[in-house]
């Protein structure tokens, strides 16, 4: 008897056993990785230099964490593009404490981190309480939760430069373990091992697909849909507010806006690696390759001179091209 | 057996007194529906009494002026929402269009009524571009005009070639959309707004083929099977928003004289808020297009008060962003998944 092949997202069986012909999917984007490599070298040989290496590794690690942090949401619900202003909110705060004589690391990493929890909360309650769309949530958070910023940071208009910083507070965003990898790699590589663990491999990452494809079903077969997502936003709110402290850390001071540039690579980075890791729904492995990709192609245009606009420009269309192939294939709405 | 016999006839006996009846709650229903206008007038009033100058000629001629390319953006979205998609990327369209219109008056001498044709061209080719992409590709529309809106702002900056420019020396007839008055009284704009206004609700509320976008809107399946050409309405409220987009873009243009792209930031939030704030209105969670205009006047009103009392630029943006929140919570509750969802 002939096993029928289940097309669509059946979140209960692992892809790859599925997968049998297309094992090229997941190496594509490490053969693009490389293929990039070679040819921003070729056109700029500093592109390989120790200095652009870590700045490659350094806007991958916050890109990914923040995109990590989306993942999780766009497994349980659906986009969250309030991911980077969040981040930015945690390192508005955690400065705005320094200014205000806070000398203990440890308290200013916590209040820093919590007040992150607390945003990505405030987002989850309207998601899972009043059920609104939550990307429609979170663009109204995300202007919300950057006024807040500004209202923080406008003594500085905009920006929180402190004079004396309590020791140790540069340590995550600067110190080199080994004297070799920066922190913020090894922050965001044990963040993908735990994510990898908590989101693909145990019980609690099952149910979040579960509810992310259908609630329903969930709730029939007993799965608590509503704690599920909770827990789902508050560990993006965690990251968010790891992500947060390693930049305000890399620059000693916090600025309005700072997580932008991060944004928009980190949708495609979560979109990117729907496509190429699994059956099109969002993943842990995807997200981290895609956005070492993407942080590479940022970093590359800016080593081979195009101006800033340009990044927009291939952005805009690699987004789009994306969500066409991952549009291919579904059923038609009609 | 008894008991049940009494049970039965109790209950009857209550049907017929209608103690069952669906009662329609009409203080809330009136709240609900005439909310935002009460509201609007209220405080348009607080205004005028903290700051007289609120009430100024001058000042409600600009408030009218630039609440109505806010508007004419904001009728379009709500067209496209109405039609059961989002489209972000009307900013930015808007803003291109402000940008190439000047530069083609100006540094290529081209006649201000083609200006205008080509830009509006332009406006409405993009539209379609999303229209595509969406409708016939099925990708969702949030995500594909999120893409659309960074692509554009790209291309604007391109153009610009990352700053802005200005135009002190434009001819004066390219001033008169955005400033330019009516006898003496009436901004060119608000008039072009209220044309506009006029067709879309014709068309909108009161057509055969505007109530298809409606149904297609709530129940798609039902429109399927009844047979609208659901394809057709969801490509042709792209085509509608990308007149609208052009139509603002002009405006603003005309307004401030400036080719910039940051502009396209700006013009983002206000009409969303605007929509979605007016769909509380009248249709209880419906866009509607009464609604958008109440709504329109209502936020024009906050952010020109807010510039007026003093008040800085973060106070605008966390309340433009609570408005939403308080905006798409009421719509969400009341008319659940009346809000599309993106599905991946």
């Amino acid at each position: 008897m002939e096993l029928s092949k289940t097309n669509n997202k059946d979140h209960y069986i692992k892809a790859h056993v599925l997968e049998g012909k297309t094992w090229y999917k997941d190496y594509l984007l490490v053969i693009v990785i490389a293929v990039l490599l070679i040819v921003f070298t070729v056109l700029n040989p500093q592109f390989v230099g120790i200095d652009n290496i870590f700045s490659i590794l350094n806007f991958a690690s916050l890109t990914g964490i923040i995109a990590l942090g989306m993942t999780i949401i766009m497994i349980i619900s659906g986009i969250d593009l309030s991911g980077a202003v969040i981040a930015n909110l945690s390192a508005i705060i955690s400065v705005y404490l320094v200014t205000k004589g806070i000398n203990n690391l440890l308290i200013i990493l916590t209040i820093s981190i919590l007040v992150a929890i607390v945003a990505s909360l405030i987002n989850s309650i309207l998601v899972v309480y009043i059920k609104i769309p939550s990307f429609i949530v979170t663009i109204a958070t995300s202007a919300v939760f950057q006024g807040f910023c500004r209202s923080i940071a406008f003594g500085g208009a905009g920006v929180i430069y402190p004079k004396k910083l309590p020791h140790g507070f540069v340590f995550l965003g600067t110190h080199y373990l080994g004297k070799l990898i920066p922190m913020p790699v090894i922050i965001f590589i044990v963040t993908v091992f735990i994510m990898i663990i908590i989101i693909e491999l145990s019980p609690l990452g099952r149910k979040m697909y579960a509810v992310g494809s259908n609630p329903e079903v969930s709730r029939h077969v007993g799965i608590e849909v509503n704690k599920v997502q909770i827990y789902g936003f508050l560990l993006a709110g965690l990251l968010y507010g790891i992500a947060g402290i390693i930049m305000s850390s890399q620059y000693a001071a916090a600025m309005v806006g700072m997580s932008d540039g991060y944004l928009f690579p980190a949708v495609i980075s979560i979109l990117l690696g729907m496509i190429f890791l699994s059956l099109k729904f969002a993943n842990i492995k995807g997200t981290f390759i895609s956005a070492i990709l993407l942080s590479i192609l940022v970093n590359g245009f800016t080593m081979i001179n195009l101006p800033f606009y340009w990044k927009n420009v291939v952005q805009g269309l690699l987004l789009i091209s994306v969500v066409i192939v991952l549009s291919t294939g579904k059923r038609e709405s009609v | 057996m008894d008991d049940e016999n009494d049970q039965v006839k109790e209950v009857t006996q209550e049907i017929s007194e209608g103690k069952y009846l669906y009662k329609e709650n009409k203080l809330k229903k009136l709240f609900i529906t005439y909310g935002l206008l009460i509201f609007t007038i209220v405080l348009f009033i607080i205004f005028s009494i903290l700051n007289p100058v609120f009430l100024s000629q001058r000042n409600i001629f600009n408030l009218l002026s630039q609440g109505s390319a806010i508007g004419i953006l904001a009728l379009g979205f709500t067209t496209i929402v109405i039609s059961g998609n989002f489209d972000i990327s009307f900013a930015a369209n808007a803003a291109l269009v402000s940008i190439i219109c000047p530069i083609l008056i100006e540094d290529l001498g081209v006649p201000l009524l083609i200006a205008y044709l080509i830009s509006m061209v332009l406006a409405i080719i993009v539209s379609i571009i999303n229209g595509i992409i969406i409708v016939f590709l099925n990708v969702p529309s949030l995500i594909a005009t999120f893409g659309m809106s960074n692509f554009l702002f790209g291309i604007s900056n391109w153009i610009t070639k990352g700053n802005y420019l200005c135009f002190p020396y434009i001819l004066p007839a390219y001033k008169i959309i955005g400033k330019g008055k009516i006898g003496g009284v009436v901004p060119v704009a608000l008039l072009i707004f209220l044309i506009i206004t006029f067709f879309v609700i014709v068309f909108l509320e009161i057509s055969y083929k505007g109530r298809q976008f409606y149904v297609v809107g709530s129940n798609l399946q039902a429109a399927a099977r009844v047979g609208i050409n659901v394809k057709k309405i969801k490509f042709q409220a792209f085509f509608i928003m990308g007149i609208t987009a052009g139509m603002g873009g002009l405006i603003i243009g005309s307004i401030f004289e400036t080719a910039d792209p940051a502009v396209g930031t700006a013009l983002l939030f206000p009409p969303v808020i605007v929509a979605l704030l007016g769909a509380v209105f009248l249709k209880e969670g419906i866009p509607n297009v009464l609604g958008t205009m109440v709504a329109a006047i209502l936020m024009s009103g906050i952010s020109n008060g807010f510039v007026l009392l003093g008040y800085t630029l973060w106070v605008k943006e966390i309340t433009e962003g609570v408005i939403l929140i308080f905006s798409v919570s009421v719509i969400s509750i009341l008319k659940p998944g009346g809000l599309p969802s993106v599905e991946m």
